[in-house]
């Protein structure tokens, strides 16, 4: 197993240097400097790009750009000076992740729990309502829904923050305020997640307990309750587990709207402004945390395969 | 012992019709006859089938009964009518075709669609309004504050009290104020406190609701305004109003519903395609160097973000699009450019869930018996992929394939909001809900009619696939 | 593995593992909070504003965006500064004499005047050297600074002779090192020319750059291309400042510039200590509160990215007691909505909210409203002679075709419809409410929209009509189809939406239709500066209060005349009211500039104007002396008052 592991966090390695790769080729073709602006002359701009760098062959940047990074420097950001690129997205990382990991634990602790709820009580009025919720869900796009939560329980009813309020004692602002602050878009990101884990759930639930080896335990005598646990929700989980891995980068693309709702001081309006000003480097850096983000997700999942599946043999781990 | 004789004819042999033994007494049914017997049978499923089919033909027909321009052309989805207003004989402005709200003949007398919507505004909006001559305009300084009032015809500056309640409609309306720094009330006709400049000067055209005051000690209204009448276009309907540019909202839903639709449609075409050979070669080969290879470059695809293919799509659009042209030999307008560029962005990194799923459900099947049983009796790795173990993830596969079409939608409503969809004046669903969002608090039914359509094609397309999910898998067969 | 990419990676591990991450206060970026923030906060009177945008530089020399500035204009102080009327007011220089021909500026600079440290601790006064400094800064050509040409738009002594020869050197060096590594090989043949023919034409293109770059140089006074790259520093040196003493700093002029006294408030011109930069490094200078210096009315105190930022009254400031503001206080929010900033203000958390969208109609009329006027004007280029010729841009290289658009579009639809932000319809280059006829002449304090209110203002019918006859004289027939290259943001597809609309409904029956195409901005600039593009909307805002700002764009080979357009008469008149016989007579000097106005616009229509932007905020009534200024900082903080 941990051999196994070393195997695939080598393989990680090669993935994201591949990422990298092909995001940096990706972003040369993207028109225009990112030193344009309104006022910049063509002089300027030559200065300030040789002054990056970006006026020599793209293998030379390519490669000096590599190097830096194995030393773990991400370069400058062109558009917001002396700010190092490291410092940009950790400063933001945090924020993103905060809102981004209590909808995935939402959404996957209420999205598995109901989605068995409706396969065990099959065309019960339970099932009924969830699989209503979950269409729901699934329905109404999470901009929607935020744009709802807030004018109703923020504007309305006065219930919660409309904005997200970082943890700052000077100002008086709490943890307890945070956390408030951080309910809705935690909401608002989970919904969809929560949706579609309860599909996923009652589908493969409902098939696992049409299998002849459900019968026969049942046949052996053992209760619904034992049959569940122990024979049919092990096995509902693989598929299951399959589609966290991408909800997890949903959760991610979901965020890019959130947190302009909420005012989440995240990652996305830097992604996109650096997208979109053409600002290279710290385009690649958010990049390339959330290629890790990615990698490790699957990762994890991968490794839960084999917790939650013996018959899948992972490569390596036998051997 | 009572012993009874048997009737010998009782005991007669049957003549024995040789290979009809097993005859099967209904009519053989394919595995698609099977399952379309049994979603048949699945009553919200159809339904839900019917409310599919009924969109799309509403998509088509329904803006043929939409507005129509003065010379009797057919309003498209990016056009404001041109309308000739049969009092002056000009033609009528776009900015009185503007924020119309929703209204149709008939209904209107049920106090739906009437074309009123609650305005929030300030009092100073209500009874003297933006458009001032410049020599009524200059006068409104603190200094000037008397000269002013008189030029407007009002009794008071509309800042210097505040509302406390009101009475009567139209001309009888009264309204009772309390002028500030002072504790008394004062009822006055609200035919006295509207300038004749006002946008609402005509006294039928809106009605008082509801008065707030915020920590900045400002009093707002919420006004129920008849637009159509305030606006002075009364014989005008629109029947789901119309956005700020004038354009006609129930035309550019129509459109925005087909395009969503074929969005959904074609990236799934292609999700699929992509990601089920995808998935079926790792799956098949799982756990060798193919397996790796392949899950590695899916890993690589998906952890690029959505948001990044786009832009670099859209920016490399011009060779992209110029080659497509030339495979195909036809021209692209614009328009077709922009779609043909989000699907494709789109689909590159969609296909990677489905690639995976089917892979996953290949892992666990094909160490299974009767994949051993094919093997063991010669069938070739295509024939297994597809004859043995493709049936067994049809169920699963419908399951993400009715994911994918809503999410689809979805997606492409969230590029939207983030400025990366189909461009204004383009009609999506996903582009008509961003814009009424943004207008969500002022003109709710800009959003209202985009979420309302959206949801109920949401709804239907699961519904219905949740039907034939039920009716597709193999071992669910004869329950 | 280093410590920030294991930062990543923990944090992506984190993400998984739903691990509760602390706020990441270890991070550097973000630790710059000071005690002194906090015991601030308790005094009331704190203005509380809400800022979208994070400080992109706080280097004077490369600052160009507002935010920037507006930190820089309350951190710093320049020469001079703007009064509580926008009366320019002693700032740095506490009195200045100007020579008889106005050409020579001597500022003395006031004693009192201190560089502070964030944490209040005094570290020296300011000197003319710090001028010096920082000016040389602005101009050296390894700064690549954006706004080097402020001194040049000052008039100062040698600017722009070193401007010219920087830039110059620029396209020399590079076209010669294209040139070398140009290959036959790079081309392919295509349908209309071969790869030789490519090749021939990229490589007489970069001889000609070169040629005419070193012919330049050589205007310039230099023999050859080495000695001018050997004596660029000794142009350097010959700019007209210095420091004559600790506390005197003299500034020539080449020409007198009626408004060089109003940029010596502009941030680009704030001092620098050199001695400061040297310990803290040039490369973390002006990264943290605490590797900065100040001379300004406030110190910066905190600086949280997308948290917060905090100014604190800085107590040693020679004018400290005609400060009254405690401090600033800034939340800082890239992501806010508007509907959610209108929230904060109703709720009194902050004093101020900008309006936009439909806020500003349901918000526009409170009494707590404040429509500021902001001089930028935006427009349509329209390409009639750059780059590659076209069916299309042959018809937009007819004026009538150009005049005939500009008559199509319903302008004040746009301001009041789509925009209904306070803009006003544009038929104009230069703003109204911007220019004011110069001192001692007959049209003193008088705006330059008085003359010609605008030009050319819509009329379908006549748009018709100047349609066909553009055609005619092109002889382009059949249909056109327009593309319209904007940035993509809401607004600007709205508006080109609805000039799509409007075109198409006036022009429409000649075959016109037109298409949008937004894009991101680095790729529409690039577009617009190669030619590759038909009608573009863009937008102008002044760097200094004369009409020159806007009328110098135009001129034949302008840096920013991305259109492609020529008029000899509209040159000779801008060049010699910048710098020729009319620079010193303001008066005559003003009517050219209103005859360039009308020749740009007025007959030749060589672009397309459509507004004059406006801004609305909701802004509470206790504030005082709170007003924007139409260049430099928006906000200077001196004199604002809070009145409960």
């Amino acid at each position: 197993m941990f051999k196994y592991i070393l195997k695939r966090i080598g393989y990680m390695i090669i993935t994201l240097f591949l990422v990298l790769t092909v995001n940096f080729l990706l972003l040369q073709l993207i028109p225009g400097s990112p030193f344009d602006g309104e006022k910049v002359t063509e002089a300027q701009k030559i200065i300030l790009e040789q002054k990056y760098g970006l006026d020599d062959p793209i293998p030379v940047q390519y490669i000096r750009y590599m190097k830096g990074v194995v030393q773990g420097d991400f370069g400058v950001s062109f558009k917001l000076q002396n700010q190092e690129v490291s410092d940009l997205v950790l400063t933001r990382i945090p924020y993103t992740i905060k809102p981004g990991a209590l909808a995935l634990l939402i959404g996957v602790v209420v999205g598995i729990l109901f989605g068995a709820i409706a396969a065990m009580k099959r065309n019960s009025w339970a099932d009924h309502t969830i699989t209503i919720i979950s269409v729901l869900g699934v329905s109404i796009p999470s901009f929607v829904l935020a744009a709802f939560l807030q004018y109703f329980i923020c504007s309305k009813l006065g219930w919660l923050p409309l904005l997200y309020q970082p943890k700052d004692t000077v100002r008086g602002i709490s943890a307890m305020d945070e956390f408030k602050s951080l309910i809705l878009p935690s909401i608002s990101l989970a919904v969809p997640v929560i949706a579609s884990l309860m599909r996923y759930m009652r589908s493969e639930l409902i098939e696992v307990l049409n299998t002849d080896y459900i019968l026969l335990a049942r046949a052996k005598g053992l209760t619904r309750t034992q049959v569940i646990f122990h024979h049919a929700l092990r096995n509902a989980l693989i598929p299951v587990i399959t589609v966290v891995g991408p909800m997890v980068v949903s959760i991610m693309t979901g965020s890019l709207v959130i947190e302009q709702f909420f005012g989440v001081p995240g990652l996305s309006k830097l992604m996109l402004n650096s997208v979109t000003m053409n600002d290279q480097f710290l385009t690649l850096g958010i990049a390339f945390f959330y290629a890790v983000l990615y990698v490790v997700v699957i990762l994890v999942i991968d490794l839960l395969y084999g917790v939650i599946d013996p018959r899948i043999r992972l490569t390596g781990g036998a051997k | 012992m009572i012993s009874k004789k048997f009737d010998p004819s009782l005991f007669e042999l049957e003549p024995t019709h040789h290979g009809q033994g097993d005859e099967i007494k209904t009519e053989s049914l394919t595995f698609w006859q099977d399952a379309w017997r049994r979603l048949r049978k699945n009553k919200a499923a159809l339904i839900s089938m019917y409310a599919i089919l009924l969109l799309v033909i509403c998509s088509f027909l329904a803006p043929l009964v939409g507005p129509k321009h003065e010379n009797g052309e057919r309003v498209k989805y990016n056009q404001t009518p041109i309308l000739i207003d049969t009092e002056t004989g000009k033609q009528i402005e776009k900015s009185r075709l503007s924020y119309l709200p929703p209204r149709v003949k008939g209904l209107e007398k049920l106090g739906i669609f009437d074309g009123t919507s609650t305005k929030k505004m300030t009092t100073f909006e209500l009874f003297v309004g933006s458009s001032l001559p410049d020599e009524v305009s200059a006068l409104n300084t603190p200094l000037k504050k008397a000269e002013f009032v008189k030029a407007l015809g009002v009794k008071y500056h509309p800042n210097d009290y505040e509302i406390i309640s009101w009475s009567g409609k139209g001309e009888d309306m009264k309204i009772t104020i309390q002028l500030r720094g002072s504790s008394s009330t004062e009822d006055v006709p609200a035919s006295e406190l509207m300038s004749k400049y006002s946008d609402y000067a005509n006294l039928d055209s809106f009605e008082l609701d509801q008065t707030e005051t915020d920590n900045q000690g400002i009093q707002m209204l919420k006004v129920k305004v008849n637009a159509y009448v305030q606006k002075g276009v009364e014989h005008l309907y629109f029947y789901f109003g119309t956005d700020e540019l004038g354009f006609d909202v129930w035309t550019r839903l129509w459109t925005g519903v087909q395009v969503s639709l074929l969005i959904g449609f074609l990236s799934l075409i292609i999700d699929f395609t992509l990601g089920i050979l995808y998935g079926s070669i790792a799956g098949f080969y799982g756990g060798t160097v193919i397996d790796n290879v392949m899950m590695r470059i899916t890993e690589i695809l998906g952890s690029i973000p959505t948001t990044v293919i786009l832009i670099i799509f859209s920016s490399v659009k011009k060779p992209f699009i110029q080659g497509i042209e030339n495979l195909f030999n036809i021209h692209l307008s614009n328009v077709a450019g922009a779609f043909i560029i989000l699907i494709v962005a789109m689909s590159l990194t969609g296909w990677i869930s489905v690639a995976r799923v089917v892979r996953a459900q290949y892992l666990k099947l094909k160490d299974q018996e009767f994949v051993m049983a094919a093997t063991t009796l010669g069938a070739s790795s295509p024939r297994i992929i597809f004859k043995h173990l493709f049936p067994n993830i049809i169920g699963q596969l419908v399951v993400m394939a009715t994911f994918s079409i809503p999410s689809a939608i979805a997606t492409e409503a969230m590029l939207s909001f983030i400025g990366l969809g189909l461009p204004i004046p383009m009609s999506s669903l996903g582009v008509l809900l961003s814009d009424g969002t943004s207008k969500m608090l002022s003109y709710v039914y800009l959003m209202m009619v985009p979420a309302f359509f959206m949801v109920y094609l949401m709804l239907a397309i699961n519904l219905f696939a949740n039907g034939l999910r039920d009716a597709l898998d193999p071992r669910l067969r004869g329950e | 593995m280093n410590k920030k990419l294991g930062g990543i990676f923990a944090a992506a591990v984190c993400a998984f593992g739903l691990v509760a991450c602390s706020s990441g206060d270890a991070n550097p970026a973000d630790s710059n909070g000071h005690s002194s923030a906090g015991e601030a906060n308790s005094g009331s009177n704190v203005l509380k504003l809400l800022e979208t945008s994070n400080i992109k530089s706080l280097l004077p020399w490369q600052a160009t965006d507002s935010v920037s500035f507006l930190m820089l204009g309350n951190i710093l102080e320049g020469l001079v500064t703007f009064g509580e009327n926008g009366e320019i007011m002693p700032g740095v220089a506490e009195s200045w004499d100007v020579s008889e021909d106005g050409l020579t500026y001597t500022f003395h600079l006031n004693e009192d005047a201190k560089w502070v440290k964030a944490n209040g601790e005094e570290y020296g006064p300011v000197t003319a050297h710090d001028f010096v400094y920082s000016w040389n800064k602005l101009i050296d050509p390894n700064t690549g600074a954006e706004y080097n040409f402020m001194l040049e738009t000052a008039g100062i002594e040698g600017a722009k002779d070193a401007l010219g020869l920087a830039s110059n050197l620029v396209t020399y060096n590079t076209d010669s090192k294209n040139l070398s590594s140009l290959k036959v090989s790079d081309y392919k043949d295509t349908d209309s020319q071969t790869a030789q023919q490519q090749y021939d034409e990229a490589k007489a293109e970069l001889e000609q750059g070169i040629a005419s770059a070193e012919e330049a140089i050589k205007g310039l006074g230099f023999a050859s291309v080495e000695e001018a790259n050997q004596n660029m520093q000794q142009l350097m040196d010959g700019l007209g400042f210095k420091a004559i003493d600790d506390h005197t700093f003299e500034v020539k002029l080449e020409t007198p510039t009626p408004y060089f006294l109003s940029l010596m408030a502009f941030p680009s011109f704030y001092p620098v200590n050199e001695k400061f930069v040297n310990e803290v490094t040039e490369d973390k200078f002006g990264t943290t509160v605490d590797n900065f210096l100040y001379n300004g009315p406030f110190l910066f105190t905190e600086w949280k990215i997308s948290k917060s930022f905090y100014l604190t009254k800085n107590q040693s400031y020679w004018d400290a007691e005609n400060v009254a503001l405690d401090g600033v206080d800034f939340i800082v929010n890239e992501n806010i909505d508007n509907n959610t900033w209108v929230s904060l203000y109703t709720d009194g958390t902050v004093m101020e909210a900008g309006l936009s969208g439909t806020n500003v109609a349901t918000y526009g009329s409170r009494p707590d409203a404040v429509a500021e006027g902001d001089p930028g004007v935006f427009y349509l280029e329209v390409n009639q002679g750059n780059g590659a010729a076209t069916p299309v841009t042959k018809l937009l290289a007819n004026a009538k075709a150009r005049k005939a658009l500009n008559m199509a579009i319903d302008k004040s639809f746009i301001t009041d419809e789509v925009l209904v932000n306070g803009s006003m319809v544009a038929d104009y280059l230069v703003p109204k409410n911007f220019a004011y006829g110069p001192e001692g002449t007959s049209v003193e304090g008088q705006d330059f929209r008085t003359t010609y209110e605008g030009f050319n203002t819509y009329n379908k019918e006549e748009a018709k009509k100047l349609w066909q006859e553009a055609m005619a004289e092109t002889g382009v027939t059949g249909p056109v189809d327009l593309e319209i290259l904007i940035q993509s943001a809401d607004s600007a597809i709205k508006m080109g939406s609805a000039i799509q609309n409007d075109v198409q409904e006036v022009l429409g029956e000649f075959g016109v239709t037109v298409t949008i195409s937004p894009v991101p901005f680095p790729e529409k600039l690039a577009r617009v500066s190669s030619g590759d593009y038909q009608l573009a909307l863009s937008g102008w805002s002044p760097d200094y209060a004369d009409p020159m700002t806007y009328l110098d764009m135009f001129v034949t080979g302008g840096g920013h005349n991305n259109i492609g357009y020529s008029n000899a008469k509209y040159d000779e008149l801008v060049n010699s009211a910048k710098s020729g016989d009319l620079a010193t007579d303001y008066e005559a000097r003003w009517n050219a500039l209103v005859e360039a106005e009308q020749i740009l616009i007025g007959e030749d229509q060589a672009i397309i104007p459509l507004y004059q932007k406006g801004t609305v905020v909701l802004r509470s009534p206790k504030l005082v002396n709170y007003w924007k200024q139409a260049v430099g900082p928006d906000y200077f903080y001196k004199w604002v008052d809070i009145q409960e």
